[in-house]
Protein backbone atom coordinates (compact mmCIF):
# COMPACT_ATOMS: atom_id res chain seq x y z
CA UNK A 1 0.00 0.00 0.00
CA UNK A 2 1.39 3.46 -0.85
CA UNK A 3 2.45 5.69 2.01
CA UNK A 4 -0.46 7.62 3.47
CA UNK A 5 0.08 11.15 4.73
CA UNK A 6 -0.72 11.73 8.40
CA UNK A 7 -3.05 14.58 7.45
CA UNK A 8 -5.09 12.21 5.30
CA UNK A 9 -5.35 9.77 8.19
CA UNK A 10 -6.25 12.66 10.48
CA UNK A 11 -9.12 13.67 8.18
CA UNK A 12 -10.37 10.11 8.01
CA UNK A 13 -10.26 9.73 11.78
CA UNK A 14 -12.21 12.95 12.22
CA UNK A 15 -14.84 11.85 9.69
CA UNK A 16 -15.36 8.57 11.51
CA UNK A 17 -15.54 10.24 14.93
CA UNK A 18 -18.23 12.58 13.61
CA UNK A 19 -20.10 9.61 12.19
CA UNK A 20 -19.98 7.79 15.52
CA UNK A 21 -20.85 10.87 17.59
CA UNK A 22 -22.80 13.14 15.23
CA UNK A 23 -23.97 15.33 18.10
CA UNK A 24 -20.38 16.43 18.68
CA UNK A 25 -20.16 19.65 16.67
CA UNK A 26 -17.06 21.13 18.31
CA UNK A 27 -13.65 21.29 16.70
CA UNK A 28 -11.70 18.06 17.12
CA UNK A 29 -8.10 18.52 18.22
CA UNK A 30 -5.23 16.06 18.26
CA UNK A 31 -4.97 16.42 22.02
CA UNK A 32 -8.63 15.44 22.54
CA UNK A 33 -8.95 12.27 24.57
CA UNK A 34 -11.30 9.79 22.96
CA UNK A 35 -13.21 8.99 26.12
CA UNK A 36 -13.05 12.08 28.31
CA UNK A 37 -13.20 14.80 25.66
CA UNK A 38 -15.06 13.19 22.78
CA UNK A 39 -17.33 10.88 24.74
CA UNK A 40 -16.27 7.72 22.90
CA UNK A 41 -16.68 4.71 25.16
CA UNK A 42 -14.54 1.65 24.66
CA UNK A 43 -16.95 0.17 22.09
CA UNK A 44 -16.95 3.45 20.13
CA UNK A 45 -13.16 3.51 20.22
CA UNK A 46 -13.03 -0.02 18.85
CA UNK A 47 -15.50 0.98 16.14
CA UNK A 48 -13.27 3.92 15.21
CA UNK A 49 -10.15 1.78 15.07
CA UNK A 50 -11.93 -0.97 13.20
CA UNK A 51 -13.17 1.46 10.56
CA UNK A 52 -9.88 3.23 10.09
CA UNK A 53 -7.79 0.03 9.94
CA UNK A 54 -10.22 -1.41 7.40
CA UNK A 55 -10.00 1.75 5.34
CA UNK A 56 -6.22 1.42 5.09
CA UNK A 57 -6.23 -2.38 5.03
CA UNK A 58 -3.95 -2.83 7.99
CA UNK A 59 -4.25 -5.53 10.59
CA UNK A 60 -3.71 -4.85 14.27
CA UNK A 61 -3.72 -6.75 17.52
CA UNK A 62 -6.48 -5.36 19.66
CA UNK A 63 -4.12 -5.51 22.63
CA UNK A 64 -1.95 -2.86 20.93
CA UNK A 65 -4.83 -0.43 20.86
CA UNK A 66 -5.05 -0.07 24.61
CA UNK A 67 -2.32 2.58 24.54
CA UNK A 68 -4.30 4.71 22.10
CA UNK A 69 -5.94 7.46 24.15
CA UNK A 70 -6.13 10.63 22.04
CA UNK A 71 -6.94 11.56 18.46
CA UNK A 72 -3.22 12.21 17.94
CA UNK A 73 -2.42 8.72 19.28
CA UNK A 74 -4.74 7.17 16.68
CA UNK A 75 -3.12 9.15 13.88
CA UNK A 76 0.45 8.39 14.93
CA UNK A 77 -0.35 4.72 15.54
CA UNK A 78 -1.66 4.38 11.99
CA UNK A 79 1.03 6.58 10.49
CA UNK A 80 3.68 4.25 11.87
CA UNK A 81 1.88 1.21 10.49
CA UNK A 82 1.55 2.82 7.07
CA UNK A 83 4.99 4.42 6.89
CA UNK B 1 -20.23 -28.00 5.48
CA UNK B 2 -20.51 -24.72 3.64
CA UNK B 3 -21.77 -22.46 6.39
CA UNK B 4 -22.94 -18.89 6.64
CA UNK B 5 -23.09 -17.24 10.04
CA UNK B 6 -25.45 -14.28 10.18
CA UNK B 7 -24.20 -11.88 12.81
CA UNK B 8 -20.57 -12.82 12.40
CA UNK B 9 -19.26 -9.87 14.37
CA UNK B 10 -21.31 -10.52 17.51
CA UNK B 11 -20.38 -12.55 20.57
CA UNK B 12 -22.36 -15.67 19.66
CA UNK B 13 -21.63 -15.39 15.95
CA UNK B 14 -17.88 -15.06 16.38
CA UNK B 15 -17.70 -18.04 18.69
CA UNK B 16 -19.75 -20.10 16.23
CA UNK B 17 -17.48 -18.98 13.37
CA UNK B 18 -14.41 -19.97 15.33
CA UNK B 19 -15.82 -23.39 16.20
CA UNK B 20 -16.78 -24.05 12.58
CA UNK B 21 -13.41 -22.95 11.23
CA UNK B 22 -11.57 -25.06 13.80
CA UNK B 23 -13.66 -28.05 12.75
CA UNK B 24 -12.54 -27.54 9.17
CA UNK B 25 -15.74 -26.14 7.68
CA UNK B 26 -15.93 -23.56 4.90
CA UNK B 27 -17.31 -20.49 6.65
CA UNK B 28 -18.69 -17.19 5.49
CA UNK B 29 -19.92 -14.69 8.06
CA UNK B 30 -21.99 -11.57 7.69
CA UNK B 31 -21.20 -8.15 9.02
CA UNK B 32 -22.99 -4.87 8.80
CA UNK B 33 -21.07 -2.20 6.97
CA UNK B 34 -20.21 -0.27 10.14
CA UNK B 35 -19.58 -3.19 12.47
CA UNK B 36 -16.43 -3.46 14.52
CA UNK B 37 -14.49 -6.21 12.76
CA UNK B 38 -11.28 -6.01 14.79
CA UNK B 39 -11.90 -9.49 16.17
CA UNK B 40 -14.10 -11.02 13.48
CA UNK B 41 -11.62 -10.53 10.68
CA UNK B 42 -9.07 -12.74 12.45
CA UNK B 43 -11.26 -15.82 12.81
CA UNK B 44 -10.70 -17.39 9.42
CA UNK B 45 -14.11 -16.80 7.86
CA UNK B 46 -14.81 -14.74 4.78
CA UNK B 47 -16.67 -11.62 5.92
CA UNK B 48 -19.53 -10.51 3.69
CA UNK B 49 -21.77 -7.49 4.11
CA UNK B 50 -25.46 -8.16 4.71
CA UNK B 51 -28.33 -6.60 6.62
CA UNK B 52 -31.48 -8.27 7.86
CA UNK B 53 -33.57 -5.56 6.19
CA UNK B 54 -32.07 -6.25 2.75
CA UNK B 55 -33.74 -9.46 1.47
CA UNK B 56 -31.95 -9.52 -1.89
CA UNK B 57 -28.59 -9.00 -0.21
CA UNK B 58 -29.35 -11.89 2.13
CA UNK B 59 -30.20 -14.18 -0.76
CA UNK B 60 -26.94 -13.22 -2.43
CA UNK B 61 -24.77 -14.13 0.57
CA UNK B 62 -26.75 -17.32 1.26
CA UNK B 63 -26.46 -18.68 -2.25
CA UNK B 64 -24.29 -21.81 -2.30
CA UNK B 65 -24.29 -22.11 1.49
CA UNK B 66 -25.62 -25.37 2.92
CA UNK B 67 -26.27 -24.28 6.49
CA UNK B 68 -27.17 -20.83 7.75
CA UNK B 69 -26.66 -20.01 11.42
CA UNK B 70 -28.95 -17.18 12.43
CA UNK B 71 -26.94 -15.54 15.18
CA UNK B 72 -28.08 -12.07 14.17
CA UNK B 73 -31.17 -10.55 15.69
CA UNK B 74 -32.72 -7.33 16.76
CA UNK B 75 -33.01 -7.27 20.51
CA UNK B 76 -33.05 -4.07 22.45
CA UNK B 77 -31.60 -3.69 25.93
CA UNK B 78 -34.78 -1.88 26.79
CA UNK B 79 -37.76 -0.76 24.84
CA UNK B 80 -39.89 2.34 24.67
CA UNK B 81 -42.09 0.80 21.96
CA UNK B 82 -42.62 -2.84 22.84
CA UNK B 83 -44.77 -3.84 19.88
CA UNK B 84 -42.55 -2.10 17.35
CA UNK B 85 -39.44 -3.81 18.71
CA UNK B 86 -41.08 -7.23 18.64
CA UNK B 87 -42.28 -6.63 15.09
CA UNK B 88 -38.81 -5.51 14.03
CA UNK B 89 -37.34 -8.73 15.43
CA UNK B 90 -40.02 -10.80 13.75
CA UNK B 91 -39.50 -9.05 10.42
CA UNK B 92 -35.76 -9.60 10.54
CA UNK B 93 -36.12 -13.32 11.11
CA UNK B 94 -38.82 -13.64 8.47
CA UNK B 95 -36.56 -11.85 6.02
CA UNK B 96 -33.72 -14.30 6.74
CA UNK B 97 -36.00 -17.34 6.50
CA UNK B 98 -37.46 -16.15 3.18
CA UNK B 99 -33.96 -15.50 1.85
CA UNK B 100 -32.84 -18.97 2.91
CA UNK B 101 -35.76 -20.51 1.03
CA UNK B 102 -34.99 -18.47 -2.08
CA UNK B 103 -31.29 -19.29 -1.91
CA UNK B 104 -31.89 -23.02 -1.50
CA UNK B 105 -30.24 -23.30 1.90
CA UNK B 106 -30.53 -26.85 3.26
CA UNK B 107 -30.73 -26.09 6.97
CA UNK B 108 -31.25 -23.13 9.27
CA UNK B 109 -30.00 -23.06 12.85
CA UNK B 110 -31.57 -20.31 14.93
CA UNK B 111 -29.81 -18.97 18.00
CA UNK B 112 -32.74 -18.43 20.33
CA UNK B 113 -32.43 -18.17 24.10
CA UNK B 114 -33.30 -19.92 27.30
CA UNK B 115 -35.72 -16.99 27.68
CA UNK B 116 -38.15 -19.02 25.58
CA UNK B 117 -38.20 -21.86 28.12
CA UNK B 118 -40.52 -21.51 31.09
CA UNK B 119 -40.63 -22.87 34.63
CA UNK B 120 -40.69 -26.65 35.16
CA UNK B 121 -44.08 -28.33 35.20
CA UNK B 122 -45.38 -31.71 36.33
CA UNK B 123 -43.39 -31.63 39.58
CA UNK B 124 -40.03 -31.57 37.83
CA UNK B 125 -37.12 -29.71 39.42
CA UNK B 126 -35.59 -28.69 36.10
CA UNK B 127 -37.12 -27.05 33.06
CA UNK B 128 -36.90 -28.64 29.66
CA UNK B 129 -37.79 -27.76 26.07
CA UNK B 130 -41.48 -28.56 26.60
CA UNK B 131 -42.05 -25.89 29.27
CA UNK B 132 -43.70 -22.74 27.88
CA UNK B 133 -42.86 -19.32 29.26
CA UNK B 134 -45.30 -17.58 31.56
CA UNK B 135 -47.53 -14.71 30.42
CA UNK B 136 -45.55 -12.41 32.72
CA UNK B 137 -42.27 -13.39 31.06
CA UNK B 138 -43.74 -12.90 27.60
CA UNK B 139 -44.31 -9.25 28.51
CA UNK B 140 -40.55 -8.74 28.98
CA UNK B 141 -38.96 -7.31 25.85
CA UNK B 142 -36.04 -9.73 25.66
CA UNK B 143 -38.30 -12.75 26.13
CA UNK B 144 -40.83 -11.39 23.66
CA UNK B 145 -38.36 -10.79 20.81
CA UNK B 146 -36.75 -14.18 21.27
CA UNK B 147 -40.14 -15.88 21.33
CA UNK B 148 -41.21 -14.02 18.19
CA UNK B 149 -38.03 -15.11 16.40
CA UNK B 150 -38.60 -18.72 17.36
CA UNK B 151 -42.21 -18.61 16.25
CA UNK B 152 -41.17 -17.35 12.83
CA UNK B 153 -38.60 -20.07 12.38
CA UNK B 154 -40.83 -22.86 13.67
CA UNK B 155 -43.58 -21.62 11.36
CA UNK B 156 -41.16 -22.07 8.45
CA UNK B 157 -40.33 -25.52 9.82
CA UNK B 158 -44.01 -26.35 9.69
CA UNK B 159 -43.98 -25.36 6.02
CA UNK B 160 -41.13 -27.70 5.20
CA UNK B 161 -38.03 -25.62 5.86
CA UNK B 162 -35.36 -27.61 7.70
CA UNK B 163 -34.84 -25.57 10.88
CA UNK B 164 -33.29 -26.32 14.25
CA UNK B 165 -33.62 -23.98 17.23
CA UNK B 166 -30.97 -23.72 19.91
CA UNK B 167 -31.70 -22.11 23.28
CA UNK B 168 -28.44 -21.15 25.00
CA UNK B 169 -28.39 -20.14 28.64
CA UNK B 170 -26.21 -17.31 30.00
CA UNK B 171 -23.01 -17.34 27.95
CA UNK B 172 -19.59 -16.61 29.40
CA UNK B 173 -16.35 -16.67 27.47
CA UNK B 174 -14.04 -15.13 24.93
CA UNK B 175 -14.91 -12.59 22.22
CA UNK B 176 -17.58 -10.99 24.41
CA UNK B 177 -16.99 -7.52 23.04
CA UNK B 178 -20.11 -5.98 24.50
CA UNK B 179 -19.89 -7.87 27.79
CA UNK B 180 -23.34 -9.52 27.75
CA UNK B 181 -23.79 -11.90 30.66
CA UNK B 182 -20.12 -11.16 31.24
CA UNK B 183 -20.99 -7.66 32.38
CA UNK B 184 -21.14 -9.23 35.84
CA UNK B 185 -17.44 -10.09 35.55
CA UNK B 186 -16.46 -6.64 34.32
CA UNK B 187 -18.65 -4.77 36.80
CA UNK B 188 -17.43 -6.82 39.76
CA UNK B 189 -13.82 -6.23 38.82
CA UNK B 190 -14.40 -2.47 38.87
CA UNK B 191 -16.51 -2.54 42.04
CA UNK B 192 -19.50 -1.32 40.06
CA UNK B 193 -22.11 -3.86 40.98
CA UNK B 194 -23.49 -2.40 44.19
CA UNK B 195 -26.86 -4.12 43.67
CA UNK B 196 -27.98 -7.40 42.25
CA UNK B 197 -31.02 -9.57 42.26
CA UNK B 198 -30.62 -13.22 43.03
CA UNK B 199 -32.24 -16.14 41.30
CA UNK B 200 -31.70 -19.32 39.37
CA UNK B 201 -29.64 -19.23 36.21
CA UNK B 202 -27.69 -21.57 34.04
CA UNK B 203 -24.30 -20.58 32.67
CA UNK B 204 -22.69 -22.09 29.57
CA UNK B 205 -19.12 -21.72 28.34
CA UNK B 206 -18.97 -19.84 25.01
CA UNK B 207 -16.93 -22.64 23.44
CA UNK B 208 -19.54 -25.19 24.48
CA UNK B 209 -22.33 -22.95 23.22
CA UNK B 210 -20.56 -22.77 19.86
CA UNK B 211 -20.00 -26.54 19.79
CA UNK B 212 -23.73 -26.96 20.43
CA UNK B 213 -24.44 -24.89 17.31
CA UNK B 214 -22.21 -27.11 15.19
CA UNK B 215 -23.84 -30.21 16.70
CA UNK B 216 -27.31 -28.78 16.05
CA UNK B 217 -26.41 -28.32 12.39
CA UNK B 218 -24.98 -31.81 12.10
CA UNK B 219 -27.28 -33.87 14.31
CA UNK B 220 -30.32 -31.82 15.30
CA UNK B 221 -33.74 -33.04 14.23
CA UNK B 222 -35.62 -30.65 11.97
CA UNK B 223 -38.23 -28.57 13.75
CA UNK B 224 -36.81 -29.32 17.20
CA UNK B 225 -35.65 -27.00 19.98
CA UNK B 226 -32.60 -27.81 22.06
CA UNK B 227 -31.41 -26.25 25.29
CA UNK B 228 -27.67 -25.47 25.22
CA UNK B 229 -26.77 -25.35 28.89
CA UNK B 230 -23.87 -25.66 31.29
CA UNK B 231 -24.15 -25.26 35.05
CA UNK B 232 -27.23 -24.56 37.15
CA UNK B 233 -26.28 -21.92 39.73
CA UNK B 234 -27.71 -18.99 41.60
CA UNK B 235 -26.58 -15.53 40.62
CA UNK B 236 -25.05 -15.14 44.06
CA UNK B 237 -23.03 -18.34 43.68
CA UNK B 238 -21.89 -17.20 40.24
CA UNK B 239 -20.81 -13.83 41.62
CA UNK B 240 -18.92 -15.50 44.46
CA UNK B 241 -16.96 -17.63 41.98
CA UNK B 242 -16.12 -14.56 39.89
CA UNK B 243 -15.04 -12.55 42.93
CA UNK B 244 -12.86 -15.44 44.01
CA UNK B 245 -11.22 -15.66 40.58
CA UNK B 246 -10.64 -11.90 40.48
CA UNK B 247 -9.58 -11.80 44.13
CA UNK B 248 -11.91 -8.87 44.77
CA UNK B 249 -14.30 -8.40 47.68
CA UNK B 250 -17.92 -9.10 46.87
CA UNK B 251 -19.69 -5.94 47.99
CA UNK B 252 -23.08 -6.13 46.32
CA UNK B 253 -26.44 -5.84 47.99
CA UNK B 254 -29.19 -8.19 47.04
CA UNK B 255 -32.30 -6.20 46.27
CA UNK B 256 -35.77 -7.68 46.02
CA UNK B 257 -37.16 -8.32 42.56
CA UNK B 258 -40.13 -5.98 43.15
CA UNK B 259 -37.66 -3.12 43.64
CA UNK B 260 -35.45 -4.03 40.68
CA UNK B 261 -38.20 -3.35 38.14
CA UNK B 262 -38.83 0.29 39.11
CA UNK B 263 -35.09 0.92 39.59
CA UNK B 264 -34.42 -0.38 36.10
CA UNK B 265 -37.10 1.90 34.68
CA UNK B 266 -35.53 4.92 36.40
CA UNK B 267 -32.13 3.91 35.09
CA UNK B 268 -33.44 3.60 31.54
CA UNK B 269 -35.01 7.05 31.84
CA UNK B 270 -31.63 8.42 32.92
CA UNK B 271 -30.01 6.88 29.83
CA UNK B 272 -32.74 8.21 27.58
CA UNK B 273 -32.35 11.72 29.01
CA UNK B 274 -28.55 11.97 28.85
CA UNK B 275 -28.53 10.48 25.32
CA UNK B 276 -24.82 9.81 25.27
CA UNK B 277 -25.07 6.11 24.66
CA UNK B 278 -24.86 5.44 28.37
CA UNK B 279 -25.65 1.88 29.27
CA UNK B 280 -28.26 1.18 31.95
CA UNK B 281 -26.58 0.42 35.23
CA UNK B 282 -29.11 -2.26 36.00
CA UNK B 283 -29.74 -4.01 32.71
CA UNK B 284 -33.38 -4.75 31.97
CA UNK B 285 -32.66 -8.05 30.29
CA UNK B 286 -30.58 -9.16 33.26
CA UNK B 287 -33.34 -8.34 35.71
CA UNK B 288 -35.93 -10.04 33.52
CA UNK B 289 -33.75 -13.08 32.90
CA UNK B 290 -33.06 -13.58 36.59
CA UNK B 291 -36.63 -12.86 37.61
CA UNK B 292 -37.95 -15.45 35.17
CA UNK B 293 -34.91 -17.71 35.26
CA UNK B 294 -34.83 -21.36 36.13
CA UNK B 295 -32.54 -24.32 36.29
CA UNK B 296 -32.62 -26.46 33.20
CA UNK B 297 -32.32 -30.03 32.04
CA UNK B 298 -29.82 -30.55 29.23
CA UNK B 299 -30.53 -34.24 28.68
CA UNK B 300 -32.23 -33.84 25.29
CA UNK B 301 -29.19 -32.02 23.91
CA UNK B 302 -26.87 -34.61 25.44
CA UNK B 303 -28.74 -37.56 23.97
CA UNK B 304 -29.60 -36.11 20.56
CA UNK B 305 -26.80 -33.63 19.85
CA UNK B 306 -24.11 -35.51 21.74
CA UNK B 307 -23.13 -32.57 23.95
CA UNK B 308 -20.40 -33.41 26.43
CA UNK B 309 -20.23 -32.66 30.13
CA UNK B 310 -19.54 -28.97 30.71
CA UNK B 311 -16.11 -27.78 31.81
CA UNK B 312 -15.94 -26.72 35.47
CA UNK B 313 -17.55 -23.32 35.89
CA UNK B 314 -14.39 -22.00 37.52
CA UNK B 315 -12.44 -22.83 34.34
CA UNK B 316 -15.01 -21.00 32.20
CA UNK B 317 -14.91 -17.96 34.46
CA UNK B 318 -11.10 -17.98 34.38
CA UNK B 319 -11.03 -18.12 30.60
CA UNK B 320 -13.45 -15.21 30.35
CA UNK B 321 -11.50 -13.16 32.90
CA UNK B 322 -8.26 -13.68 31.02
CA UNK B 323 -9.88 -12.54 27.78
CA UNK B 324 -11.41 -9.44 29.37
CA UNK B 325 -8.10 -8.68 31.02
CA UNK B 326 -6.08 -9.08 27.84
CA UNK B 327 -8.37 -6.65 26.07
CA UNK B 328 -8.49 -3.97 28.69
CA UNK B 329 -11.91 -4.63 30.23
CA UNK B 330 -10.34 -5.58 33.56
CA UNK B 331 -7.42 -4.10 35.40
CA UNK B 332 -4.24 -6.04 34.83
CA UNK B 333 -3.62 -8.53 37.58
CA UNK B 334 -0.30 -9.93 38.67
CA UNK B 335 0.50 -13.11 36.70
CA UNK B 336 0.13 -15.30 39.79
CA UNK B 337 -3.18 -13.64 40.55
CA UNK B 338 -4.40 -14.11 36.99
CA UNK B 339 -3.48 -17.82 37.06
CA UNK B 340 -1.93 -17.33 33.61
Amino acid sequence: MPRVEPQQIRNEVETIIRRIRPENKAEIRNSDRLREDLGLDSLHSMELLSAVTEKYEVDVDVEQLQEVRTVGDVVSFLSKLLA
Amino acid sequence: MKALVLGGTGFVGMNVVRALVRAGHDVHATRRIRDNTLFARKLGAKLVVAELDDPDGLVEVMRGREVVFMCAAHYPRYSIDFDADVELARTGVRSAVDAALRAGVQRLVLTSSIATVGPPRQGRALSNETDPITPAASRCIYHAVKLAAEQEVLKAAGQGMDCVVLCPTGIIGELDIKAGTGFIVVALSHGKLPFHIDGRQNIIDADEMAAAHVAAAERGRAGERYIAAGHNVTIREFMELIAEELAVPLHSWRIPTWLAGPLTTLDEMRCAVVQNGSRPFLAREFVDMVHHGQWVDRSKSVSELGLKDPAPLTATIRKACLWYERHGYLKRREPAQAHA
